[in-house]
């Protein structure tokens, strides 16, 4: 039980009322009265308790709540203070608000906007409602909602048009890209067809070119003309010419050749004379002097053996000479060595020899005794040839010392070395052995007497030739001379032998070369005996008398036997020419005749003069005619050519064939060309052409940046919508929310049965959305009603509807409907008759009668009290 | 009889990369990558010397003209033609023989290369061919007429004495273990009961060997993934065979840049900045073969970052622009699963607004997938009105029944943070 009623007031020393008491119903209370009738004073007696207000006023407010009936007392501060206690959980604030409705309030609301409007509905803590979070959800997500929003007021969001628009613009990149790429297929289309029309030009344009040149070939042949009897008898004018040449080197050369002849003639005189002087040969005996070239190498051939002969026969003569000198003095040489041999006084040289042998072996013995006898081994040569060779073998063993030590034993040094050491000891055993000897040949003499006879032999020995030894101390001396003297004469003998041997020899030998000389000489005079028999012969043959001149005999007979026959052959020349002048002009006339040259007269010898022009005119016109030939043919060739060429194409009609004709193929041709240029090029770009991948890429970086965009944009929107559901929810569950559309209802007759505390408007059947600020001035003041009453309906519950402690107060209104017509104000007297259910209701009002009759008509209960 | 070949199919010439930021430097390597791949597939082909190169379809992305993909297309396999190197290419639902025939002017090639380089129903009359590449070895292959096709299974000859001792090859572009597909769905148990000795597929874009045994069918994959669904390495197979028996069969990568996921939970994270560094951290342990691996990082945990996170407009921008790149990786997406550190049990029993929110949203009184298909078909509407072509269009409207699931759990997610805020104000 939580409604909270007043049932009765005791008013007293308040605003000039005095000890006024007023009872009151549960519902719905009318308290009527004119004005100054006391409503005011007994709505600020009550309202002044609840809102504790001190005064001086005395009385009191019996309330009624939870089965407790109190007094509420008024008057000054302490007293209301002790209300406390009944009263704790009404706040003045609540009260003033939420339970009190004046005109004023009223007014308030005809201007409020609809924050203001909305903020009337508080919840139980008389706190707006949801204001904390609504006002955070909205901070946070209306801002938002309008940063991510695909759409704006404006249509399509400023950041996602602009994207939108980037989007477009690289489809169309990418579609202009894709074009270009798309010509690349119809280029290589067009250029193949267009190949084929080339072709086709070109092939026309060929052909046409060939009949043209075929055309003009026609042309020229029919302006060609031919005499064929002169291309007939070319050959004969070509002989013409050669006659003619002949004849005019001839008629041109005629005084020269008369000339020649005369030259010649002197020649001839000149040279036969000199040949007379080499040769007695008369004039009528020049013919039969016939000498060939083989006659002439003949006679060199002769008088070259002869002169060969006669050079080596003197050749041997001299060399005769030489030896036959040569004899006589080695013969003199021979005599000048017996005479010097003989001077040696050696009769018999192997006695000679003999005895000088015997000197030397008494010499030697002589020598030996007495070097036994002085106490010396060897004399002095052997000593000092010893002596030499035991220094030699010192050397050579020293070297070879050196040699084991610096180890160049070269194999050759070797030999050498162990040939030298063989030698040395060979020559000291020599000596040894000798000395040996010497001691054994000393057995064989006594010494003294031995001495004697060496002596006494050697000093015969020498006699015998001459010498002469002394004995004693001079001995050796004396014999060693003879001996060196014997010596040199044997030597001297000996060489003389070898001497007189050599001499001999050699005049033997020229004594023979001698002999073959003089046979060779022979056998020579004897081969030109034989020559000159052969030349006798040769030069009666050749009717000469001597080969002497026989150069210049044979040159100068040339000379004369050509000269004469240059003298008869230019003399016939001479004669001929008459004859071959005349003969060519026949010839001349009967080729003007045959080849019908009508141009030209029969011809005289007399006409000689001219007859180089006429030959030159006819030369040219055969010329001509040979060019002629050989030009048609080259056309008729020509045309052969060009049939064939034209044989190969497809035959072409064309209505002329003319350069025009030409000049127009071509055209197209050039056109074509350059059309297939054009294309390749246009192919050839089309090739480097790229970026279609990249912006494809790109394309697709951006739709992949829009979708996580729009993502982002859909997420905030999914949780706006998801906190706009939930403050819906919240808005259908609040208890003063849904009582305040229930009342608003009820006040507006059921004309508008929604309040959307969101928006801020309010609808109904058949009536769209208004906005609480668009609304009439009396449905505004509906609308706050109903948000009042919803207040103060739901006062005494939480947002769940539950009781929250508090009580259900009356509410006190203050005439505030004043400005409502009669449907208006029965419509809220009705609700709130609906109202005084919960909430007991003191509705003070001037306008009895229309409240009354309002009252009457709606049979609403109520309670009247009439001030 | 011994030979090789290798078996590549989907390159897609002319597809951009989808999901990608401004990626800056990278971005040339992005678009090199494909025409790369499909380069180093032709000098691997000539390398390895093998005797025939199989294009299992889908070679271009759509009929749109992309000049420099298809002249690309053609010199490489003019390139292998003067190598001696035969190429078999069938069409797929992206390249369809209709496509080809509207862009003959790219495949029309010198009668020299006439037997080196078949394009089935292009230089070919009809769409179903066999070849003869050498003795002892058939393709078998089927290409798309449309963008659509049946089961092209029955079309293809059976295994028989002529041809069972020679190496049989299925060339087709198909839907393997698919039942219901307009591109030509195929069973195993059909290409096995058909008795050709391997299978070269083409349609799917992750490399796959989906059968071992006596049969071999492979999926080449695409050369170069492009998507971040096409996660891992990509490339082509290199087959060598002896007789009947494949001797080796062996995957080679052959792509530059490559997709990758990875997963940083943020619940040591107090602010963005916390969270821009883990993952730069985390990022600078990669180590892959490609030249560029593209990271989409799931950021994960309760974590008191979730709101610098969620306020951020642009979350892969902002990390981009103050963090880069580090060596050869590039984050180009992060998607931020993360959960505000709220104690909803403190405002679950609010009697306000808030209490009705979280009690709304957590027992789906409030329905987010509604609200989220009102506001859909307002943007719908809007697209349409906006002028768009059709491409961005369609992709727009499709993002939004794509991203419905993510954007209300985001939007869950940031309601229940909110409430945790405007709760804990309104306490103060």
């Amino acid at each position: 039980m939580t409604k909270f009623k007043i049932s009765e007031t005791k008013i007293d020393n308040f605003n000039e009322t005095n000890n006024q008491l007023y009872t009151f119903d549960e519902g719905i209370n009318i308290i009527c009265g004119d004005n100054e009738a006391g409503k005011s004073t007994l709505m600020d007696f009550v309202k002044n308790i609840f809102i504790r207000k001190s005064s001086s006023a005395k009385g009191y407010v019996k309330c009624e709540y939870e089965g407790e009936s109190f007094n509420l007392i008024a008057g000054e501060t302490k007293k209301l203070k002790e209300n406390e206690k009944y009263i704790e959980r009404i706040t003045a604030h609540d009260f003033q608000t939420g339970f009190v409705i004046n005109i004023d309030d009223l007014m308030f609301a005809k201007k409020a906007n609809a924050e203001e409007l909305l903020n009337t509905i508080k919840d139980s803590s008389g706190n707006a409602v949801n204001q904390k979070q609504e006002e955070y959800a909205a901070l946070i997500y209306d801002a938002k909602k309008q940063k991510f929003s695909l759409t704006n007021s404006n249509g399509l969001s400023t950041n996602f048009k602009r994207q939108f628009d980037n989007l477009r613009k690289m489809d169309e990149d990418i579609k202009k890209l894709q074009l270009k790429e798309e010509s690349y297929n119809s280029v290589c289309q067009s250029i193949t067809l267009l190949e084929e029309d080339l072709r086709l030009a070109a092939e026309k344009l060929e052909y046409a070119e060939i009949l043209f040149q075929k055309n003009n070939a026609l042309k020229e042949k029919e302006n060609i003309n031919i005499n064929k009897k002169v291309l007939e008898y070319k050959s004969e004018f070509d002989k013409l010419r050669e006659e003619f040449g002949a004849l005019n080197s001839l008629k041109r050369n005629e005084e020269a050749v008369t000339q020649k002849i005369e030259t010649n003639k002197k020649n001839f005189d000149e040279n036969f004379k000199k040949l007379n002087r080499l040769e007695d040969i008369k004039i009528e005996d020049f013919d039969g002097l016939n000498l060939e070239n083989e006659d002439l190498k003949t006679g060199r051939k002769l008088i070259e053996e002869e002169k060969n002969l006669i050079f080596e026969q003197n050749n041997l003569q001299s060399k005769t000479d030489e030896l036959a000198e040569q004899i006589d003095n080695l013969n003199n040489c021979i005599s000048s060595s017996d005479e010097r041999r003989n001077k040696l006084n050696i009769y018999d040289i192997n006695e000679y020899k003999s005895d000088k042998d015997m000197l030397i072996s008494c010499y030697t013995r002589f020598s030996d005794l007495k070097n036994r006898m002085s106490g010396e081994n060897f004399n002095p040569k052997q000593k000092k040839w010893f002596e030499d060779m035991f220094i030699m073998l010192f050397v050579i063993l020293g070297l070879g010392m050196l040699g084991s030590v610096f180890r160049f034993w070269h194999s050759s040094v070797k030999y050498v070395f162990i040939s030298m050491l063989l030698v040395s000891i060979v020559g000291i055993n020599t000596v040894i052995m000798q000395k040996l000897s010497a001691k054994k040949q000393s057995n064989q003499f006594s010494s003294d007497e031995e001495l004697v006879q060496c002596e006494k032999t050697a000093i015969k020995l020498a006699k015998k030739y001459g010498y002469d030894i002394q004995p004693g101390v001079n001995f050796i001396v004396t014999a060693n001379t003879v001996i060196e003297k014997m010596k040199s004469n044997i030597a001297e003998y000996e060489n003389i032998d070898s001497e007189l041997l050599r001499i001999r020899m050699d005049l033997e030998r020229a004594k023979t070369k001698l002999a073959e000389n003089e046979k060779l000489s022979d056998e020579i005079t004897e081969k030109l005996e034989d020559l000159a028999k052969e030349k006798s012969k040769y030069l009666e043959r050749i009717h000469l008398s001597s080969t002497e001149n026989l150069e210049e005999i044979f040159e100068l007979t040339k000379d004369l036997k050509f000269t004469l026959k240059t003298i008869s052959e230019s003399e016939t020349d001479l004669q001929n020419l008459e004859k071959n002048i005349e003969s060519f002009t026949d010839n001349l006339n009967k080729f003007i005749e045959n080849t019908g040259l009508n141009d030209f007269q029969k011809y005289s010898k007399y006409d000689y003069p001219k007859f180089d022009e006429v030959l030159s005119k006819i030369d040219e016109i055969v010329c001509g005619n040979i060019a002629n030939e050989q030009a048609l043919s080259d056309i008729d060739l020509k045309i052969q050519k060009y049939d064939e060429q034209a044989s190969v194409y497809p035959h072409y009609e064309f209505e002329k064939m003319e350069e025009e004709t030409l000049n127009e193929l071509k055209n197209i041709v050039k056109s074509k060309t350059e059309e297939k240029a054009r294309l390749s090029q246009q192919k050839d770009d089309l090739e480097k052409v790229s970026g279609l991948y990249d912006l494809r890429n790109a394309k697709n970086v951006e739709l992949n940046r829009i979708r996580l965009a729009i993502s982002k944009l859909i997420q905030k929107e999914i949780i706006y919508n998801v906190i706009g559901i939930a403050k819906d929810k919240f808005n259908e569950t609040q208890p003063n929310f849904v009582s305040a559309k229930e009342y608003f209802s009820k006040i507006t007759g059921g004309k508008y049965s929604e309040i959307d505390f969101e928006t801020k408007t309010i609808s109904g059947d058949g009536i769209g959305d208004k906005d609480w600020d668009n609304l009439s001035r009396g449905t505004k003041e509906q609308l706050y009603l109903a948000l009042r009453l919803g207040y103060a309906g739901n006062y005494s519950k939480d947002l769940k509807g539950n009781p929250n402690g508090k009580p259900d107060l009356p509410i006190i209104i203050d005439d505030a409907f004043v400005n409502f017509d009669k449907e208006r104000t029965s419509a809220i007297l009705k609700c709130l008759s609906e109202f005084s259910k919960t909430n007991q209701v003191l509705y003070f009002t001037c306008h009895t009668d229309s409240v009354k009759e309002i009252l009457k008509n709606e049979k609403i209960k109520h309670n009247y009290i009439e001030l | 009889m011994t030979f090789s070949f290798i078996h590549l199919a989907d390159i897609h010439l002319g597809r951009p990369f989808s999901d990608l930021p401004e990626l800056g430097e990278k971005k040339e390597l992005c678009n090199q990558a494909c025409t790369r791949s499909f380069n180093k597939i032709t000098d691997l082909a000539i390398s390895k010397k093998v005797d025939f190169v199989l294009i299992a379809g889908d070679s271009f992305d759509s009929e749109e003209h992309d000049l420099s993909s298809k002249l690309l297309f053609r010199e490489n396999l003019k390139r292998l033609a003067d190598n001696g190197i035969k190429s078999y290419i069938i069409c797929g639902n992206h390249d369809s023989i209709e496509v080809y025939k509207k862009n003959e002017s790219y495949f029309r090639f010198d009668s020299k290369y006439d037997g080196l380089i078949n394009i089935t129903g292009v230089n070919t009359p009809e769409n179903i061919e066999a070849y003869k590449p050498i003795d002892g070895v058939n393709i078998y292959s089927a290409s798309f007429k449309s963008d659509e096709s049946e089961n092209q299974l029955k079309y293809l000859p059976k295994i028989d004495d002529k041809n069972s001792k020679d190496f049989n090859i299925g060339l087709l572009h198909c839907d393997l273990d698919k039942t219901e597909s307009k591109y030509a769905p195929t069973s195993r148990e059909d290409l096995r009961n058909l008795g050709y000795d391997y299978y070269a597929l083409g349609h799917i874009h992750i490399p796959e060997v989906k059968e071992s045994g006596a049969v071999k069918i492979v999926y080449a994959g695409s050369p170069q993934g492009r998507t971040k669904k096409e996660t891992g390495a990509h490339g082509c197979y290199y087959a060598e065979i002896n007789g009947k028996t494949v001797e080796k069969l062996e995957f080679i990568p052959t792509d530059f840049v490559r997709f990758s996921t990875m997963d940083i939970d943020c619940s040591d994270c107090e602010n963005k900045l916390d969270v821009f560094e883990e993952i730069t951290n985390s990022t600078s342990n990669i180590n892959e073969d490609a030249e560029l691996s593209l990271l989409e990082i799931n950021l994960s945990g309760v974590t008191n970052a979730y709101k610098d996170l969620t306020e951020s407009e642009n979350l892969i921008e902002e990390y981009r622009q103050n963090f880069g790149d580090i060596g050869k990786t590039a984050v180009y997406r992060i998607n931020n699963d993360t959960v505000p550190c709220v104690n909803e049990s403190e405002f679950a029993e609010d009697n306000g607004i808030i209490g009705i929110i979280h009690r709304g949203v957590e027992k789906g009184e409030i329905n987010l997938g509604e609200i989220y298909d009102n506001i859909s078909e307002i943007h719908e509407a809007i697209y349409k009105k906006l002028g768009l072509d059709s491409e961005s269009k369609d992709f727009l409207t499709a993002s939004l029944k794509v991203d419905k699931e993510e954007i209300t759990e985001s939007a869950k997610k940031e309601i229940k943070s909110l409430c945790s805020e405007i709760y804990s104000i309104d306490k103060v």
